[in-house]
């Protein structure tokens, strides 16, 4: 599934995830719309998202929360003590790429904001605050320094709805359209010829509602259990019966029809009851909702073997391992707004690491979501 | 028809003006109406007995007509047609969605 292109200088890697909660990434005020609080949606399709920002500033954080849970006590906080010490040394039970030299130099800080921007590179080593500089985070995900700015290394992009979970008078059923299966390597699924029609697994139903419209089955969409063996979450496996196929130009509309809407009220502390004028309503991507996408790392080999300051660089390999590490962290943090108000959980697949070190990690993963759950049965 | 944004700013502001309709039953319109549908949203609007049904639809009339000729004021008969036709019945979704939407705003504008 993955694409590795120009003799390897670019690694694409898949990326589908499932929502464990309802996802709300606002706009911030900047968009009006039936509900105060907006969510991001793409401005071609009208459908929700989840900008690659979001996924890149979450996941930087995650991989620098991911290395500091390795680092030994004694060293996690006091970075003048790291320096004579060898990367072996400070870390315990560290990973190949946790092992890469600049990680001396990391903290917790090498994620977020960059505090302290107009120190040099060489002063942000024994800085407890602001971008190291050094570090597989910072020269994974980019940093700007007085003397020396870097883009990174690490290429997002938006994570687009691909099934959308409807419920329906045959219990829930995933939307999709051809088109994006189209995209996701499915190129002999068509789209249903009349617009007003859909296609079910069967393809004899007669017809099926989505949410309050009501539709035509127009036949079988063709859809195989080998075609979505990728889509194994865990506990959940979307099924062929499961999907339905529609016209592109409905898609928006039953994705923003059922929509999760909640009202909040903030609570009078003196009365115990909810406070006048301060009710809100917020949308967000409903659970059980499939996403895709794709990061590119960018191995800039041009740049090895000229005497730089930026190197060494981290491989390929090391930035995937340590994206592939920390993406348990958006089963526990999440992602977006609210993640403490029921928020912002999801469960994330990536396609394209090698196969030795996936099993591995897979291995990992399933010890680690038996505690956070999260599948249909949810 | 011209220029829908302006039927549906004229409509919107005209509703609450008027006070046809107050923000918390704007809120309650709209999110009946995206979530169920227009029929919907008129079947809800005829059982709230403190909203004036055929005030609220005066003022939606040059909209409904947009989406399907308005021969005589039979709203039952009219509700039911529209939905015959399923893109005609969705782009009236939106135009509804809109109109509700900018009268929601007029509403707070006004602190209603």
């Amino acid at each position: 599934m993955s694409q590795q292109q120009n003799n390897q200088l670019v690694k694409e890697i898949k990326i589908f995830a499932l929502t464990q909660d309802p996802i709300y990434i606002g706009t911030g005020g900047y968009t009006i719309g039936r509900v105060d609080n907006t969510i991001v949606r793409d401005p071609i399709t009208n459908v929700p998202k989840i900008p690659g920002s979001s996924l890149a500033g979450t996941w930087r954080y995650y991989v620098a929360l991911e290395l500091q849970s390795h680092f030994k006590d004694e060293f996690r906080v006091n970075l003048k003590s790291r320096i004579k010490k060898n990367i072996d040394e400070l870390l315990n039970s560290p990973k190949d790429w946790m092992k890469f030299e600049g990680n001396k130099f990391a903290k917790i800080k090498c994620a977020g904001q960059d505090d302290l921007p107009n120190k040099t590179l060489d002063e942000s080593k024994s800085e407890e605050s602001g971008h190291c500089g050094y570090c597989i985070v910072c020269k994974g995900f980019g940093f700007s320094k007085k003397d020396l700015s870097w883009q990174g290394q690490i290429y997002f992009i938006d994570l687009n709805i691909l099934f959308f979970p409807v419920f329906t008078m045959k219990g829930t059923k995933w939307i999709t359209t051809a088109s994006k299966l189209k995209e996701i390597g499915l190129n002999s699924i068509s789209s249903p010829a009349d617009e007003n029609k859909i296609k079910t697994n069967n393809g004899n139903e007669g017809h099926l509602n989505l949410g309050w419209l009501y539709l035509e089955i127009e036949g079988t969409h063709s859809i195989r259990n080998e075609n979505l063996a990728c889509f194994n979450f865990g506990n959940f496996q979307l099924n062929p019966e499961d999907i339905v196929i529609v016209p592109e130009s409905l898609f928006s509309h039953i994705v923003n029809s059922n929509l999760e809407v909640r009202t909040s009220v903030s609570i009078d502390p003196i009365t115990g009851a909810a406070k006048e004028g301060a009710l809100f309503t917020s949308e967000a991507i409903p659970r059980g909702t499939i996403l895709y996408g794709c990061i590119r790392i960018f191995d800039k080999l041009a740049i090895k073997g000229i005497d730089c300051k930026i190197a060494p660089l981290p491989s390929i390999n090391h930035l995937e391992q340590a994206l592939n590490d920390s993406k348990h962290f958006y089963e526990t943090l999440g992602i977006g707004g609210m993640t403490t108000r029921g928020f912002g959980r999801l469960k994330i697949i990536l396609l394209g690491i090698n196969s030795t070190e996936k099993r591995e990690n897979e291995g990992n993963t399933k010890s680690s979501t038996n505690h956070t759950g999260g599948d249909k049965s949810e | 028809m011209n220029n829908i944004e302006a039927v549906i700013s004229k409509a919107s502001f005209e509703i609450v003006k008027e006070k046809i309709l107050d923000e918390n039953q704007i809120n309650k319109l709209l999110g009946i109406l995206s979530t169920d549908g227009v029929y919907a949203m008129w079947v809800y609007a005829k059982s709230q007995k403190d909203i004036d049904e055929k005030k609220l639809l005066e003022k939606l009339k040059e909209i409904l007509s947009i989406g399907k000729p308005l021969p005589n004021d039979n709203y039952d008969e009219y509700f039911q047609s529209v939905s015959e036709d399923l893109p005609k019945l969705l782009f009236l979704k939106q135009l509804l969605e809109k109109t509700l939407i900018y009268a929601r705003y007029h509403a707070r504008a006004m602190g209603d």
